[in-house]
């Protein structure tokens, strides 16, 4: 036999490797050599922390009891693994697009990141796991005792459960453990490497050691695996139980949700998952594992039943049986087996506890309190750290507390499925959450409040009956003797088996009430955009929930905010990504939607959505979600058709004011883009006279060999081209005044054709000069039209100089003439010259229309752009008309004056 | 092709499902032994290989196909 | 035999200028008003070199430009251009038209007769 301390030194030493193992991998994983330990194996190996001790040993024990039920609890969660495709796959993929850090954060972030969602599954959770991690302490302990009790009752596998200490030292070790390689990330997008190499070892070693006894059992002690079945128990465990009745039923299916609800299963296999790929592995893998470690569990059992003496706890025949062989190194094997599974499951689950803790209850309380100040960079991290740590203390401290008090009753021995039933309860809210669009914040609230008092009351609450207590009575007779109460038998229900029974009345009434809820209930918009997000992830695009939220924050406020929360070593890595490269926070633009969200999901991924929201929420304003956003990703389905009908109204209107707004912003780029057009006009029409004027002018000045002559000319230029210069700003000056206002015209009723006349005398000198013949055609008398009468004086002046100046014609020609037409009256100034090439830019500033003009001729091109504001100030109108003739013809047109 | 194999997955889901429920789990549940083994225990596990076995092709399939987005 | 330079410009007071500067500094200089009528005015004489205005009638500079880098014959032409409307997007345009230097108006005399030598030498060595 061996001695308690021999074990104790083994156990010690296994914890020591336990440790060595995380440190090796952790440090390699620093170092980036962490490829084996991102390989899908490892990762698969690491969901087996589904087996707990409490299935190591309690699956033989189960066994011995209800011969094949035990295998339902490993069957379900393999059916879930080969369907990853649709539940698994989805759950990973939120998982990773939405930085998820646990269960209680997946659903409070798919229900508008409700803070009261998240407390309520982090309680639920705690007070589910609790009892749990007492069982492995109890596991734990119980097989020390017998491993290394020398006496008789040791192969009985029954103890006094008096000595707690073997369960309160791996509570201490395991607390170490946890703190020191659990909480080295905060992130949850960044992984435990140590824990995890830590588990998958734990796997290997238990699957090894269960096998060893298997093998030991079948063919060392029975002979072959025919004869097992030959033994007498057999036939009674595997005819008389109640095979593929309502209970098989009932587990297989709580097998499958606890292998999802589970907060350690969902901390291993969405949380630290690091690829989607590896879920593929998995798929046949895990399942491929449970069914190893079932392989030999009813063998155990049939061969336990029939050697060892009568009375023997069938829970501890993988123990047992080897010590009743004497095969010591094989029993230490199979302590150190059941000792792995308890210390796997407590270090998970305490991680993934402490996470919620810290996240969803310390963290958002701690931003309530008044007096506590978190405002210097990385409190809240720190905060985080040492939340994280101390919750990982007191959740094995409660366990520890728990099993010491439990130890001597049978309360712990029905805690494994009695916890499934209880995580059960996240199922209605998490796979309805994924799935159905219309499932509600308070639908999910209500139902899990409902399935979880329900389990308190019908489960929890029974298992903790001591006989002849008033607790045994309250679940024998009802409360005050109320029959239809009894909490295994409620309303009624009679002839299922408590598990079966309690199952029903939670599951059933958290899921109606679930729906009928959400159906009564309207979604927030945040509400409706998540939902949206998680129920179409394959379909939307990343990160596609920027455009939606459209908030604005100060730049320094988020960095404040982020370096409260990461420290500033993290923040600035991840502000310079964002910002690509500059962090000078004077200098960055405000953050955009998409950098806001950007930055929230990169919190949410430190301390849940729930509470990440609500700190951006603190320095981002304006927060309004786009209604046609959410359409576009909600499209195709009935209640969006539904819902944008009710919309429509109020998106018609604002479509309209967009557009106006669309409109008015064209208009002001089209002016914008108009004036940079004239600017750089400006700047060339007024740079060629300067160039001139600089380059006579250093002519003058550096040549000495100048003819007067030459001088002469150069100064003639040089005075030609400051005239140039000034009539050019004098021009541009009023064309500006001219387009801004009708200030300069004098409006009156005035008779037009002494105008004419007076403007046609003006040009006679110029015209005779040119040999040009200004003739005056038909003519109107007796008409008023309402005008400037020297503003028109200096328009017609214009046309006439230019149709003189311009026109190369061997004989040219140009004509007056003038109409009263459909009320209004023009005035027609022709020429023979040679057109205008460009008909439809000839009023553009600084836009020579004619093809050709003689030296020395040049204007300014703005000329007929003042004429023909002028008269456009005056109600009229200046325009090119389109003749079959050769030459130009302009056309004036005035409104006639009211007689 | 994913779909192709995504129907497929669907399919081995339920009558792995089906399998293992009854009725037709219980047609198996005989006092017969084969090969000195009870009849029902071969069923289970027999069932419980299968799908693994199934599981594996399948997701080598997935593999071979268009994989599912990494992260 | 001097070396002759084509000057592409519809001022004449600029075309005026720069013929005395260039005549003074020993070219031979002539000029064409726009854009068309540097194609028969290069075939009739190869310029060593052309100083070509960017706005200009009938075939704005670039368009010249583009039209002689794609001539076998003419693509070896240094080119200096000249622009009034001094904006950066247009320098980078001409030099990836291959433009062998750009001008900005106003110039200095001094500027363009340095330029001129150093283009019409290059191109002679």
């Amino acid at each position: 036999m061996l001695s308690t301390n021999f074990v104790l030194l083994t156990a010690f030493a296994y914890v020591i490797v336990l440790f060595l193992l995380a440190f090796i991998s952790d440090s390699m994983s620093r170092r980036g050599k962490d490829t084996l330990l991102r390989s899908p194996l490892i990762y698969t190996l690491s969901i087996s922390v589904y087996c707990t001790s409490w299935t190591f040993y309690g699956a033989v024990g189960s066994a011995a009891r209800n011969g094949l039920e035990f295998a339902t609890i490993y069957l379900g969660p393999t059916l879930v693994f080969i369907g990853w495709w649709f539940l698994l796959r989805k759950l990973v993929r939120i998982g990773h697009e939405h930085r998820i850090t646990s269960i209680a954060d997946l659903i409070s972030s798919r229900f508008g990141k409700s803070t009261t969602l998240a407390v309520l599954v982090t309680c639920i959770a705690v007070i589910g796991t609790t009892p749990y991690i007492a069982l492995q302490l109890k596991a734990v302990t119980t097989s020390f005792e017998v491993v290394s009790n020398a006496t008789q009752t040791g192969i009985l596998g029954v103890t006094l459960g008096e000595d707690t200490r073997a369960g309160f030292w791996v509570a201490v070790a395991m607390a170490v453990f946890t703190i020191l390689f659990g909480t080295r990330n905060l992130d949850a997008n960044e992984h435990n490497p140590g824990v995890v190499a830590a588990i998958a070892f734990e796997a290997l070693v238990k699957l090894l050691a269960i096998i060893s006894v298997g093998l030991f059992v079948v063919f060392g002690i029975a002979g072959g695996i025919d004869q097992v079945f030959e033994y007498v128990p057999a036939e009674t465990l595997l005819q008389h139980s109640d095979n593929f009745g309502t209970r098989w039923i009932n587990l297989l299916f709580l097998s499958g949700i606890a292998i999802i609800c589970l907060p350690r299963q969902f901390q291993i296999t969405v949380v630290e998952n690091s690829n989607e790929k590896h879920l593929r592995t998995a798929s046949w893998a895990f399942p491929l594992y449970l069914f190893l470690m079932s392989l030999f569990v009813l063998p155990i059992a049939i061969v336990g039943l029939a050697v060892l003496p009568a009375g023997s706890n069938p829970d501890m025949f993988v123990l047992t049986l080897p010590m009743w062989a004497d095969q010591e190194a094989l029993a230490l094997l199979a302590f150190i087996g059941g000792f792995s599974s308890a210390t796997s499951m407590v270090i998970v689950a305490s991680i993934a506890l402490s996470v919620m803790i810290s996240n969803h209850i310390v963290v958002p309380l701690a931003l309530r309190l008044p007096w506590v100040q978190l405002d210097e960079s990385g409190d809240i991290k720190q905060l985080l750290l040492i939340s994280r740590r101390i919750s990982i203390g007191l959740i094995l401290l409660f366990g520890y507390l728990y099993f010491s008090f439990s130890a001597r009753s049978d309360a712990l021995a029905s805690i494994g499925l009695i916890a499934f039933v209880g995580v059960a309860q996240f199922s209605p809210a998490l796979i309805g959450g994924i799935f159905w669009r219309n499932a509600a914040a308070r639908g999910a609230v209500a139902g899990l409040s409902v399935g979880f008092i329900l389990w308190m009351y019908t489960l929890f609450l029974p298992s903790l009956a001591i006989d002849g207590g008033y607790l045994s009575s309250f679940v024998a007779h009802g409360p005050w003797g109320l029959k239809w109460l009894r909490p295994q038998a409620l309303f009624g229900l009679e002839g299922l088996d408590p598990l079966t029974h309690a199952t029903f009345w939670c599951l059933e009434l958290n899921t109606i009430v679930f729906v009928v809820v959400s159906m009564w209930t309207k979604q927030s918009p945040l509400e409706k955009l998540q939902s949206a997000l998680f129920v179409d992830v394959f379909r939307n695009k990343r990160h596609s929930g920027a455009q939606i939220l459209q908030r604005r924050a100060a730049t320094k406020d988020l960095f404040r905010l982020t370096q409260r929360i990461l420290g500033p070593k993290e923040t600035h890595k991840l502000f310079a990504e964002l910002t690509g490269g500059t962090i000078a926070l004077n200098d960055l633009p405000p953050p955009d939607p998409r950098f806001i969200d950007h930055v929230e999901r990169r919190l949410t991924g430190n301390i849940g959505a729930a509470t990440a929201r609500a700190l951006v929420s603190q320095v981002a304003t304006g927060e309004s979600i786009s209604l046609d956003e959410i359409i576009s990703l909600v499209d195709e389905t009935q209640q969006v058709v539904e819902y944008s009908q009710r919309l429509e109204q109020q998106s018609n209107q604002l479509k309209l004011t967009a557009e106006k707004l669309r409109k008015a912003n064209l208009k002001l780029q089209e002016l914008d883009s108009q004036k940079d057009e004239f600017l750089s006009q400006v700047s060339h029409e007024v740079r060629t006279p300067m160039t001139s004027i600089r380059s006579f002018a250093e002519i003058l000045q550096n040549t000495d060999e100048l003819s007067p002559e030459q001088q002469q000319r150069f100064v003639k230029i040089i005075h030609e081209e400051s005239l140039r210069l000034t009539r050019l700003l004098d021009e541009i000056l009023e064309i500006s005044r001219l387009e801004q206002s009708q200030l300069g015209i004098n409006l009156q009723k005035i008779d037009p054709e002494p105008v004419i006349d007076r403007a046609i005398d003006s040009c006679r000198g110029l015209a005779q000069t040119s040999n040009v013949d200004l003739t005056s055609g038909h003519r109107e008398q007796s008409l008023f039209v309402q005008s400037d009468g020297d503003r028109l004086h200096q328009v017609i002046i214009n046309l006439i100089t230019n149709a003189v100046k311009y026109n190369t014609s061997n004989d040219p020609v140009v004509r007056i003439e003038s109409f009263i037409r459909d009320e209004h009256f023009e005035i027609l100034i022709s020429d023979n010259g040679p057109g205008i090439s460009d008909a439809d830019r000839v009023f553009d500033k600084f836009s020579r229309g004619r093809s050709e003009y003689p030296a020395g001729t040049v204007g300014t091109g703005l000329g007929l752009a003042i004429s023909r504001q002028l008269i456009i100030n005056m109600n009229g109108n200046l325009d090119l008309v389109d003749t079959d003739m050769n030459g130009a013809q302009f056309r004036i047109t005035l409104p006639l004056a009211k007689h | 092709m994913v779909a192709e194999t995504s129907g497929r997955a669907g399919l081995l889901l339920c009558m792995g499902a089906l399998c293992l429920l009854p009725p037709i789990a219980l047609v198996f549940d005989k006092p017969i032994n084969v090969f000195g083994i009870p009849l029902v225990v071969l069923y289970v596990f027999g069932t419980w290989l299968t799908l693994i076995v199934l599981a594996k092709v399948l997701s080598d399939r997935f593999q071979d196909s268009d994989p599912p987005q990494a992260q | 035999m001097t070396k002759h330079i084509l000057i592409a410009e519809d001022e004449p007071y600029i075309v005026e200028s720069l013929g005395f500067v260039l005549t003074h500094a020993g070219y031979t200089v002539s000029a064409v008003r726009d854009g068309q009528a540097v194609f028969s005015a290069v075939s009739e004489q190869l310029p060593a070199l052309l100083i070509l205005d960017l706005m200009l009638p009938n075939k704005n500079g670039f368009e010249v430009l583009k039209q002689l880098r794609s001539d076998s014959q003419l693509k070896y032409i240094p080119v200096m251009m000249l622009t009034a409307k001094g904006q950066e997007q247009d320098k980078n345009t001409a030099e990836q038209l291959g433009v062998d230097a750009f001008m900005t108006k106003p110039f200095s005399n001094r500027e363009v007769v340095d330029c001129v030598h150093a283009l019409v030498s290059l191109d002679s060595s």
